[in-house]
């Protein structure tokens, strides 16, 4: 495999489009975002290769340059993460493209001026027959498969359901306005009542909230502060049961205390 | 380098095409199959099938077993040597990762999970983490993973997964080349390669989403830079000068205890130039006047393979390179710890202290040694899983004598090879450690960096026999075997029963209590808690809450105190409303489940806490539901095992 001058530039062009996506802002959805990041790795990893390879030819094998040029890729890329968190912009990714295309474009610069200054007289042979390609392409085939077996396994996994339930102040600053909430993680769809107690006194009831699995319920309810010592308590019953399913409980006077030590706005 | 030792079979120059690759696509081919096998083994064993866990070995024979056989052989090409030890390595990999294809769940995974999420919240490096305070300081594994991360916009998760299997590559050519080099062979350095897999760690412990991970296979690749610098000329010798500074500063900025063994290995080859010439003239003077004379003419020639080896021995290979790149190592090491990683020291000396301290009073009969193959849950393996544990350390330990022979006889003079049987050495040293509670984890780390001398003592042992011609029909099929015992026995020594196979929770169990009730609790204390809410927690939900759920959790390691009182009396005494106070904690999780059985880690919540290692009932419900009966405490979230509660009333200083 010898690598000409004009892969190499189109290499680099390329991983250069990329980072002028990003840097125009171009708000890609996420497979297109993995493609276009993928397709950026490569490229500046061919760069690197390509780079290590013009110099180190002679003297390391295939195996040995392809892991120097991970390995170095890793190395760099700590370095440039330092050095970046140093900088205003930051860790973001932006800066990390940024910079791996100036790696890229280091390596593009050795790369051209190197294969002028050294040739590479024995090109790689892969050696590969059609049966061998075959067989590898259906040992990748295989390895998917076994990934998608253990998704699947894990989906399946046995579980037993269960429901969450909480209440809460909606926000620090609210603390009279609580949040009420539930959500399914059971296997069939089930039929809620939330009932709220102030010491034995129903404040509210919610009947017959339907929730299939994986959804949530949710709602608010404002008390009146008036400074009572007793909890405000919430039960969750399922289906036609008459004995709680799930309760929670807040204590209103942990409410008033809160609220009169926050700081005024 | 010098070949002039090499026990390869002549070759030709020029190989036909088969022959390159050989059967490398076939066994590839058969790996994979039997990752599929191990996925539905998996998936046997989250259905409970109790033959899961006998067939999980089956699968991993598969994948190691073939590969096994075909680099004992002489035929095989460098390249199919180089493939099949890559693509072993990779598809042992590949168990881990079919374990749990969708999320990490092991302890150390989430810790390292959290520094990345923070650096990815945030922009910025050098975060806190609660769960393990020392992890920021060395961002190497978080900034590959954000870099990864981010350009390709996925997952943390996806990314470590991606990392992971790169720097298995990594390890795999570094392994071999180091191997290669140290006994000019491409045999035993395939050979050698494939038997560091037979480390306890390597399956699971060194495919973990952990710093470490990433940095050894960096060291040795840092190694074998150095080893293959020698004959270079200036531009190449420039460009790997520049490669060994980038990979030393890669390796301090990414795990302590790597770089502190790659200042040990490299300084050990100067101690191995300065001190060999003595001690090989004291092991001549007693091979000359007792072994040859008598012993071995008598007795030891029936076992001990036959002597084709060189008579002449060049001077030993002393490079300079090492003693360099040990000092930049230490140099810069002392540097990172002195200004970026203080707290290293915290964490890494007592670890060390109660080790030896342990192990001195078990020498002096004042402590009981640790029970090998119990869990502290009071598990105890079954007898054919010990005799094999057993069985792969004898194994190391038979192979090692014939290694050391084969070093002295055809390596003296190349410094890694003498390393590497120092190396061995001290490995065989490290297993006393086994014996104590405090140290078994210290073993079972300094395993991953000495298992590389083993490998090279198994390996030149095993083709010192294959010499003998006579018996190679017998000796193939068996060190086959023995081989695979190996593997299995340096898994069962070296990973708990329950991580091996996914299946349903357990309390105190790392990967097995990891649930969608512990994973569902901490998502919605990430959405409705703030962030950085400072929680009472028990290890695993403490681990899911600090990294998915984004909260601070209080532990000793930060906050100097232990805080298990909280969660163990049955009653919120005066000290337990101070740890509230000292601690400032805002939230208590309680999980019901802990109830039912004893942790198998030994620990509710982690280590040093009152009765750890040596519970012997699990938690009570009158301690768990205490903070039912105390007023102002708000019982906020209730999902049936785990719930919630508000407890900042009862923080006097609030």
């Amino acid at each position: 495999m010898r690598v000409k001058a004009s892969d190499l530039i189109l290499a680099w062009l390329v991983c250069t489009a990329v980072l002028s996506m990003e840097v125009i802002g171009l708000n890609l959805p996420p497979i297109l975002r993995l493609s276009t990041g993928a397709t950026f790795l490569f490229t500046t990893l061919y760069l690197i290769y390509s780079g290590l390879t013009v110099v180190l030819y002679d003297d390391f094998r295939l195996d040995l340059r392809i892991a120097l040029t991970v390995g170095a890729f890793f190395g760099v890329t700590i370095l440039i993460g330092i050095i970046l968190n140093a900088t205003p912009w930051g860790l973001t990714r932006l800066s990390w493209m940024t910079s791996f295309n100036l790696i890229a474009s280091i390596a593009l610069f050795i790369s051209l001026i190197g294969r002028t200054l050294k040739k590479q007289d024995t090109p790689v042979v892969w050696g590969l027959s059609l049966s061998n390609v075959s067989l590898l392409i259906l040992a990748v085939g295989l390895t998917v498969s076994a990934f998608a077996l253990a998704h699947i396994g894990l989906q399946a996994q046995p579980r037993y359901g269960f429901t969450q339930f909480w209440m809460l102040p909606s926000t620090p600053d609210a603390p009279t306005v609580l949040t009420l909430g539930t959500y399914s993680a059971e296997h069939t769809p089930q039929t809620y009542t939330v009932r709220l107690l102030s010491n034995g006194v129903i404040l509210q009831d919610w009947v017959a909230i339907p929730l299939n699995p994986d959804e949530t319920w949710e709602t608010t309810y404002t008390i009146p502060n008036t400074g009572i010592t007793y909890p405000i308590t919430a039960e969750l019953y399922r289906d036609a049961e008459t004995v709680p399913y799930r309760r929670v409980e807040y204590w209103l006077s942990e409410i008033n205390r809160l609220s009169e030590s926050s700081p005024e706005p | 380098m010098n070949t002039a030792h090499s026990i390869d079979a002549p070759r030709q120059s020029v190989q036909p095409r088969r022959k390159v690759w050989g059967y490398f696509p076939e066994i590839a081919a058969t790996q994979c199959a039997a990752l599929v096998f191990m996925a539905a083994v998996d998936t046997a064993g989250r259905f409970s099938i109790p033959e899961s866990e006998g067939l999980f070995w089956i699968g991993l024979s598969l994948i190691f077993t073939p590969v096994f056989f075909r680099l004992m052989l002489e035929s095989p090409s460098r390249r199919e040597r180089i493939a099949l030890v890559v693509t072993t390595g990779m598809a042992l990999f590949m168990v881990k990762i079919l374990h749990s294809p969708a999320s990490f769940t092991l302890h150390d995974e989430l810790l390292h999970w959290k520094t990345v999420d923070s650096i990815m919240l945030t922009d910025r490096m050098f975060t806190e983490n609660p769960l393990l305070p020392v992890s920021p300081s060395y961002p190497g594994l978080h900034l590959t993973t954000v870099s990864l991360a981010e350009i390709l916009g996925i997952s943390i998760t996806s990314a470590g997964m991606l990392l992971l299997g790169a720097v298995r590559m990594i390890l795999g050519v570094s392994l071999f080349g180091v191997i290669e080099h140290a006994s000019g062979s491409q045999r035993v350095a395939g050979l050698g390669a494939l038997i560091y897999c037979c480390n306890s760690n390597y399956v699971f412990f060194m495919g973990q989403f952990a710093y470490e991970s990433l940095s050894l296979p960096l060291a040795l690749l840092l190694l074998l830079l150095i080893c293959r610098r020698g004959p270079l000329n200036y531009l190449s010798r420039l460009v790997v000068n520049m490669c060994v500074i980038l990979f030393v500063f890669s390796i301090i900025a990414t795990h302590h205890l790597t770089s502190y063994m790659t200042i040990g290995f490299l300084f050990g080859t100067v101690g191995i130039v300065i001190f060999w010439p003595f001690l090989e003239r004291l092991i001549r003077a007693i091979v000359n006047w007792g072994v040859k004379r008598w012993l071995y003419r008598r007795f030891m020639r029936y076992f001990i393979p036959p002597d084709d080896a060189p008579e002449q021995y060049g001077k030993l290979e002393m490079r300079q390179a090492f003693f360099w790149t040990g000092l930049l190592v230490a140099t810069t090491s002392l540097i990172w710890l002195l200004y970026v990683a203080t707290a290293t020291l915290g964490y890494l000396v007592p670890v060390f202290s109660s080790a030896f301290q342990e192990l001195l009073s078990i020498i002096r009969q004042e402590n009981e040694s640790r029970q090998l193959f119990a869990s502290e849950g009071g598990n105890v393996r079954p007898i054919v899983e010990r005799l094999t544990a057993i069985s792969s350390v004898l194994l190391a330990v038979m192979a090692y004598p014939y290694g050391l022979v084969e070093i002295w006889r055809r390596y003296r003079d190349r410094t890694i090879a003498l390393l590497l049987g120092a190396a061995s050495t001290a490995y065989f040293v490290t297993l006393t450690f086994r014996f104590t509670e405090k140290g078994w984890e210290l073993s079972n780390r300094s395993s991953e960096f000495l298992f590389i001398g083993i490998s090279f003592t198994t390996a030149l042992a095993i083709i010192s026999w294959l010499r003998v011609k006579k018996l190679r029909p017998l000796f193939l099929p068996a060190f086959t075997f023995l081989g695979t015992i190996l593997l299995l026995g340096g898994l069962m020594s070296g990973w708990a029963y329950w991580g091996r196979v996914p299946g349903p929770y357990m309390v105190g169990a790392d990967t097995r209590s990891i649930d969608p009730e512990g994973l569902l609790a901490a998502g919605w204390t990430e959405q409705y808690l703030p962030h950085d809410s400072r929680l009472v927690a028990d290890r695993i939900n403490g681990l899911l809450m600090g990294s998915y759920g984004r909260q601070y959790i209080i532990r000793s390691g930060t906050d100097n105190i232990q805080i298990a009182p909280i969660l163990f009396e049955n009653q919120m005494g005066e000290w337990e409303r101070r740890l509230v106070n000292l601690t400032g904690a805002e939230y208590v999780v309680v999980d019901y489940r802990l109830t039912t059985d004893l942790p198998e880690l030994g620990v509710f919540v982690e280590v040093g806490e009152p009765g750890g290692m040596n519970h012997t009932q699990p938690l009570s419900d009158a301690a768990l539901g205490k903070f039912d009966l105390l007023p102002g405490v708000s019982r906020i979230y209730d999902a049936g095992n785990v719930v919630i509660y508000d407890i900042r009333v009862l923080d006097d200083a609030r």
